[in-house]
């Protein structure tokens, strides 16, 4: 259990009640690590969706490519495949910070609570396709201006 | 067939019920395209969620000092996908120009505004339409991460199998779209040449696509619009088409 204080702060349970704070708070457990530790690998499967509590995390892909490296600061949430058809995390998290404190929330968990209660699962998956789109936007400017100079180059 | 049979089948409506399509279909406006026709252009207000009914749209950038049918491509979408997924993210803008990209195109255009009366007079669609939007911007950050990684300055050769038996079954129409897409594309790191039978004539007309440090890949059957696909999906963005690929 997490506390509601914590709880409200994070970027998708921002719209919700007392009641649903706490009931997601049942699905969520708290864990610490330090600078360099690993959270999850690429390639594992997703039954967590990770929120910042406290410190940042840096999201990298296997690639080697700093194309699609991203930092994740305090409210913002992770490791969204969990909540996906393809549950397959696409980046390794680590710890970016001296030490950081994460909401490891269980993601089946979770969308037992949806079923149960659409109105929440409405809010929050609204909110997530809100951090999945912002992720891709970002990826799509970089993708957008690597082939626009590529093509510009070729001129 | 219904409107609500024909919804069914689109990416974002899985595991609605008929009650729930129809609360749906009354919202819905169908409009036809041609290739080249514009849905929207990057930058304009996102106001609509759209739907793939028939055809292929091509979602790309704009190339300064051309013409506005000359879009770059990142991605195509097809029939019973979903796109303008944009009209649910803030600033609500989208981000890059939608076209039909083939002959005619035929689309269900959604109005973000009726979607969320919907949504709030019933969350349990609101919930469904979330859950599967997620997986559609989800899946397309996958392809497009994918694609990413592709240099796109590899060395590409694109082999036409052009033996009588591939010629019989069409190989030239292949040649052909092939020559019309690099013309449009002008990347002189991609070179065509044409080649004997590889011994599956029942397979032909066949194509090899080799991209520098990758294994070759040999697509069977294929004619023009599936050269076409193949050169945007898989020579440009580094996708291949596993459909049509030689088993």
């Amino acid at each position: 259990m997490v506390h509601l204080e914590i709880l409200e702060k994070v970027e998708i349970f921002r719209d919700l009640d007392d009641r649903r704070l706490g009931a997601v708070g049942g699905c969520c457990t708290e864990a610490a690590f330090q600078r360099g530790e690993e959270i999850f690998k690429v390639g594992e499967e997703a039954r967590h969706l990770w929120a910042v509590a406290e410190g940042r995390v840096k999201l990298v892909s296997g690639s080697n490519s700093t194309l699609e490296e991203k930092e994740v600061s305090e409210g913002r949430v992770f490791g969204w495949p969990s909540l996906l058809k393809n549950r397959t995390y696409r980046f390794s998290a680590i710890c970016a910070a001296r030490s950081a404190r994460v909401i490891r929330i269980d993601a089946g968990c979770l969308q037992a609570l949806f079923e149960e209660d659409p109105l929440l699962g409405y809010k929050v998956m609204s909110g997530l396709v809100v951090v999945i789109g912002d992720h891709f936007h970002q990826l799509q400017e970089e993708v957008v201006k690597r082939r626009g100079q590529d093509m510009m180059n070729q001129w | 067939m219904t409107g609500t049979d024909i919804i069914r089948k689109a990416d974002i409506f899985e595991g609605l019920v008929e009650e729930q399509l129809a609360f749906l279909w009354e919202g819905i406006r169908e409009l036809g395209y041609r290739r080249g026709d514009r849905f929207f252009k990057e930058g304009d207000e996102a106001r609509h969620l759209w739907i793939v009914k028939e055809g292929e749209v091509d979602l790309g950038f704009e190339l300064p000092g051309r013409s506005a049918s000359e879009v770059y491509a990142l991605s195509t979408v097809s029939a019973g996908k979903a796109f303008g997924w944009s009209s649910f993210v803030p600033p609500y803008e989208y981000r890059l120009s939608g076209y039909c990209s083939s002959a005619t195109c035929a689309v269900f255009r959604l109005e973000r505004e009726f979607l969320l009366g919907c949504f709030e007079k019933d969350p349990a669609i609101g919930y469904k339409v979330m859950a599967n939007l997620a997986c559609v911007v989800g899946e397309r950050f996958n392809w497009l991460q994918g694609s990413a990684s592709v240099a796109p300055y590899a060395q590409v050769k694109i082999t036409v199998h052009l033996a009588t038996c591939g010629i019989a079954a069409g190989a030239r129409e292949v040649v052909n779209a092939l020559v019309e897409e690099m013309a449009k594309e002008d990347r002189p790191h991609i070179k065509m040449q044409t080649s004997g039978c590889i011994g599956r004539c029942s397979t032909e007309p066949n194509v090899t696509v080799q991209i520098e440090g990758e294994e070759p890949v040999i697509y069977q059957k294929m004619n023009g619009e599936k050269m076409r696909r193949v050169f945007r999906e898989h020579v440009l963005n580094g996708v291949a088409h596993s459909d049509w690929v030689l088993a």
